[in-house]
């Protein structure tokens, strides 16, 4: 009788672990943005000229865009799009701390640091710290178009043909995000800067095993 | 002895010895094992490369396929960050035993002025006695392209007027599965011996 006992205690237990983890998986109470590849390594200048390497990017969050000084009504919507951003997170209660935004140029014949501190951004953020970057020509190919995957092509006009990317990378380097596109919804994106955010502050102890199995199960959000 | 077989004991003790161990391996196979690094879930294989290895001869990623491929860039007169992790890579070696021939420490260097075949085998040689560390090293333009592939940062820095200088890199090290997928990325100062037990977990699953 009492081996029968312990028998149902042992499948009670089983059952539970199973049913546990269809539960995890299937009702994802914890949600990640994947960890998809690695943002490349880099050493490029800002308009200031001052070196700016991918180590400076350890421990923030950084939005990476995109565009070129001379380019007109193509990167309007990449500036709209970092500016409603910008906004919406300075009237967050909470902010999202260590966020930056960095746009690297697609124009690095035209586009020296004297050209990109001459530049007026047609907005200015309020709480996000915002660098252009620059640097030679080759690094820039194996940067953006290699590790980041943008396409763009130079034209004979000095303009460059180019597809608009978002791409957000995390404090270790790691991409968590791309958007294509230059339009970005701001709120479905500070959805997910702070579901980063929530996971690199709280994935500690026992939260940890949670956000791993949220990986491991692609408990991502729609 | 025939007693204690026949005790009324014998059968709920048994039993609950026997559901125990099934619970323990159970949890064995549906508890998540905790990685030293940081996990990556890349849909697409490792960037692809080819270098120059011992002998001059070229090394591809693709040469290494089936075994677990630790990737770590550095340079021969790098001071501090790189003979440390290579003991640490040695250490986990070691910690692997018998299955240590299925792991491959891969040392890239990120100064192809001094870094020839020859100097980095001799370099790696003295660091690990057994010579299981692979060196490989390429022209400055291949070096850029691969490094930015995985998040490496690397630039010269002269200290002297002499033209002396050093190398400041990224001193990540990162593990490519045998399928040749990006699996995780260590930060530096990870311990041998705990890289030791992912990658024997990845040769388990």
């Amino acid at each position: 009788m009492k081996s029968a006992l312990y028998w149902k205690i042992l499948v009670g237990v089983a059952a539970a672990l199973v049913i546990g983890v269809l539960w995890f998986a299937l009702a994802r109470p914890v949600l990640v943005l994947p960890r998809i590849r690695l943002a490349p390594g880099y050493s490029l200048v800002d308009a200031a000229g001052q070196a700016v390497t991918s180590e400076d990017g350890r421990g923030k969050l950084t939005l990476y865009s995109f565009a070129y000084s001379r380019c007109t009504a193509d990167c309007e919507s990449i500036y709209q799009t970092l500016q409603s951003i910008d906004q919406s997170l300075a009237q967050q209660p909470q902010r999202v701390p260590e966020f930056r935004f960095v746009t690297i140029t697609i124009d690095p014949a035209y586009d020296t640091p004297q050209q990109l501190a001459a530049f007026n951004l047609p907005f200015t953020p309020q709480v996000v710290d915002w660098r252009w970057l620059t640097g030679e020509e080759k690094i820039l190919k194996n940067v953006s178009g290699g590790a980041f995957g943008v396409l763009y092509q130079p034209r004979e006009d000095g303009s460059v043909f180019f597809a608009p990317r978002y791409v957000l990378v995390d404090g270790e380097g790691i991409v968590r995000a791309v958007y294509d596109g230059a339009q970005l919804d701001s709120q479905r994106f500070l959805e997910q800067l702070t579901l980063v955010y929530e996971e690199i502050s709280q994935a500690q102890g026992a939260a940890r095993l949670a956000y791993e199995a949220a990986h491991f199960f692609a408990c991502y959000p729609h | 002895m025939l007693n204690i077989l026949r005790s009324r004991w014998t059968l709920p003790v048994a039993g609950l010895v026997i559901g125990l161990a099934a619970v323990i391996i159970l949890w064995d196979l549906v508890r998540p094992h905790t990685f030293a690094g940081t996990v990556m879930q890349s849909p697409q294989p490792a960037y692809s490369f080819t270098l120059t290895g011992p002998g001059n001869q070229p090394v591809s990623l693709e040469d290494l396929r089936g075994k677990v491929v630790l990737l770590f860039f550095g340079y021969t007169s790098c001071p501090d960050v790189c003979p440390t992790t290579l003991y640490e890579m040695r250490a986990m070696l070691d910690a692997l035993g018998s299955r240590a021939a299925q792991a491959q420490v891969v040392f890239v260097s990120v100064d192809p002025e001094k870094d020839t075949p020859q100097r980095m085998q001799a370099y790696l040689a003295n660091i690990d006695s057994e010579e299981r560390f692979l060196g490989l090293t390429g022209d400055l333009d291949t070096l850029n392209e691969i490094a930015a592939q995985y998040g490496i940062f690397f630039q010269k820095r002269i200290i002297s007027e002499t033209g002396a200088y050093l190398i400041d890199h990224t001193a990540t090290v990162l593990l490519v599965d045998g399928e040749g997928y990006l699996r995780v990325v260590y930060p530096y100062g990870t311990p041998g011996e705990a890289i030791a037990a992912d990658v024997r977990y990845i040769l388990k699953h």
